[in-house]
C-alpha cells in the first residue's frame, strides 16, 4: 500500500518562502528551481505550490514544469500574472512529477514574489 | 486503494503539448478500475486559444466541450475528477481522452488519475460510481462517457427525456450525485441568446424541473454539487429546441450510507 509523508519544496529551508528570482532560464541557474521531484519513475511527488506579490503591480510569474535543474531550456510551460497585496494564490493545484523533473520558477522583477507550498510524497 | 498516476501520455507527470489537431491525452484500458482524471490547461500564448476537448468512448475525434482559455492564464482546470473505465462488452473500446488547440494555437495540458477500484454497477458497497446513464452506445454498462442530450422535440418530448441517474433501491444508502453542463459550440455573436443552451434537469420527480443556461466556451459548469438521492429515485435531462448534440452532462456518483 502506498504511504503519504507532507514534505517542504526541495529550495525552501524549513518551509519558509521561496523568494523568485530573475536570471534568466537560458542562464541555467538553479536558483531557479522552486522543487526537484522524487526520483526514479515508481514515487510520484504530488505538488502544491501557493504564490503572493509583494510589489505595488502585478507580477508575471513564469514557470517551467518537469525540466531539468540547470536546464537552458527557454520554453516556458505556464505564465500567470499575480495580482498585487493579494495573499497566497493558489498555481499549482496538486499536480504530479517524478523522475527528478524540477519546478522552476522567473519573474522579470526579482524577489516580489513568494513562493509557498509543499509536497505530498506518495511512496509505492 | 487509491493510487495516483501520471497520464498515459506524459512523461514523468511533464505537460503534453498540444496544437492545432486532436493530440492524444490519456487512454483507459482498464476495466475494473475507475481513472479519475484531472487535467488543467495552461496558454503560454500572447492570444487566447479555444480548446476542444474530447472525453471518452463516443468517437475518436468528437468535440464535447470548448473552453476559451485566456493567455497566460496559469492552470486553469478543465475536467474536475471525472471518472472512466472501459467496458467489458463485446464491442468496447478504449477510452480515450484527446485535446484540441484550435485555429493554429497551442497549449500545455498537465494532470493525473486516481486509479479507484470499480464496484459493481448494482453494488451497495460504498465508494464511487458513473452515472447509470454514461453508457457506451450499444452496451450496458456505464462507464463514465459523456452524456449527449437531446433537444426537446415538439413532435417527440418523452424521447427527449434521457435518464442521467438511477439511484440505488432502498433506503440504506444514498448517491451523492455531481453533474456539471458543458456544449461543444462556440460563442454566438451578438445572436439572442449569444449561443448559450439551456439545459433542463428533473430531479428525483415529474414536477421538480430546473433548468440552466449553459455559457458557450466556458468548459463543465457546475449543474449538481454533491445533492442526494435514495430508493430508486431517478434524475433526467434534456436540451433546449433545436440543441441537439450540442450539450453533454459529465459527473459521477459517491455512493454514501443513509
Amino acid at each position: 500500500m502506498a504511504t503519504f509523508s507532507k514534505q517542504k519544496l526541495s529550495a525552501s529551508t524549513d518551509g519558509k518562502v521561496i523568494l523568485v528570482k530573475s536570471s534568466a532560464f537560458s542562464s541555467g541557474n538553479t536558483n531557479l528551481n522552486m522543487h526537484v521531484s522524487v526520483s526514479g519513475t515508481t514515487d510520484w511527488d504530488e505538488i502544491w505550490i501557493y504564490i503572493a506579490n509583494t510589489e505595488t503591480t502585478p507580477l508575471e510569474l513564469e514557470m517551467q514544469w518537469g525540466r531539468s535543474s540547470g536546464s537552458t531550456d527557454t520554453t516556458v510551460d505556464m505564465y500567470v500574472t499575480i495580482p498585487s497585496k493579494s495573499g497566497f494564490i493558489l498555481i499549482v493545484p496538486g499536480i504530479i512529477l517524478n523522475n527528478s523533473q524540477t519546478v522552476r520558477c522567473r519573474c522579470t522583477t526579482a524577489d516580489k514574489l513568494q513562493v509557498m507550498g509543499f509536497v505530498n510524497r506518495i511512496v509505492a | 486503494m487509491l493510487t495516483k498516476n501520471k497520464l498515459s501520455e506524459s512523461t514523468n507527470g511533464k505537460p503534453i503539448f498540444a496544437d492545432t489537431g486532436f493530440t492524444l491525452i490519456h487512454t483507459v484500458t482498464d476495466t475494473n478500475y475507475w481513472h479519475e482524471i484531472y487535467l488543467w490547461v495552461s496558454n503560454p500564448n500572447t492570444f487566447s486559444v479555444d480548446c476542444e476537448l474530447h472525453f471518452g468512448v463516443r468517437n475518436s475525434f468528437a468535440s464535447e466541450s470548448r473552453m476559451i482559455i485566456p493567455p497566460k492564464s496559469g492552470w486553469n482546470l478543465f475536467v474536475p475528477g471525472f471518472i472512466l473505465k472501459k467496458s467489458t462488452g463485446g464491442s468496447a473500446v478504449d477510452q480515450t481522452i484527446f485535446m484540441n488547440a484550435r485555429d493554429y494555437g497551442s497549449v500545455y495540458v498537465a494532470g493525473f488519475y486516481n486509479k479507484i477500484e470499480a464496484q459493481t454497477y448494482t453494488s451497495t458497497t460504498l465508494g464511487k460510481y458513473a452515472l447509470s446513464g454514461s453508457k457506451q452506445i450499444a452496451d450496458e454498462l456505464p462507464v463514465g462517457a459523456l452524456i449527449e442530450l437531446r433537444e426537446n422535440n415538439y413532435f417527440d418530448p418523452l424521447q427527449a427525456k434521457l435518464t442521467i441517474h438511477e439511484a440505488p433501491s432502498g433506503t440504506t444508502t444514498y448517491d451523492e450525485v455531481w453533474i456539471w453542463a458543458t456544449m461543444n459550440q462556440a460563442w454566438g455573436g451578438f445572436t439572442a441568446n449569444y449561443g448559450y443552451r439551456e439545459v433542463f434537469l428533473e430531479w428525483g420527480d415529474t414536477g421538480s424541473v430546473t433548468s440552466i443556461k449553459i455559457p458557450p466556451d466556458t468548459g463543465f459548469v457546475p449543474l449538481v454539487s454533491g445533492s442526494i438521492l435514495r430508493n430508486g429515485a431517478t434524475i433526467r435531462a434534456w436540451a433546449e429546441d433545436f440543441a441537439d448534440s450540442e450539450l453533454f452532462l459529465g459527473g459521477f456518483v459517491n455512493r454514501v450510507l443513509a
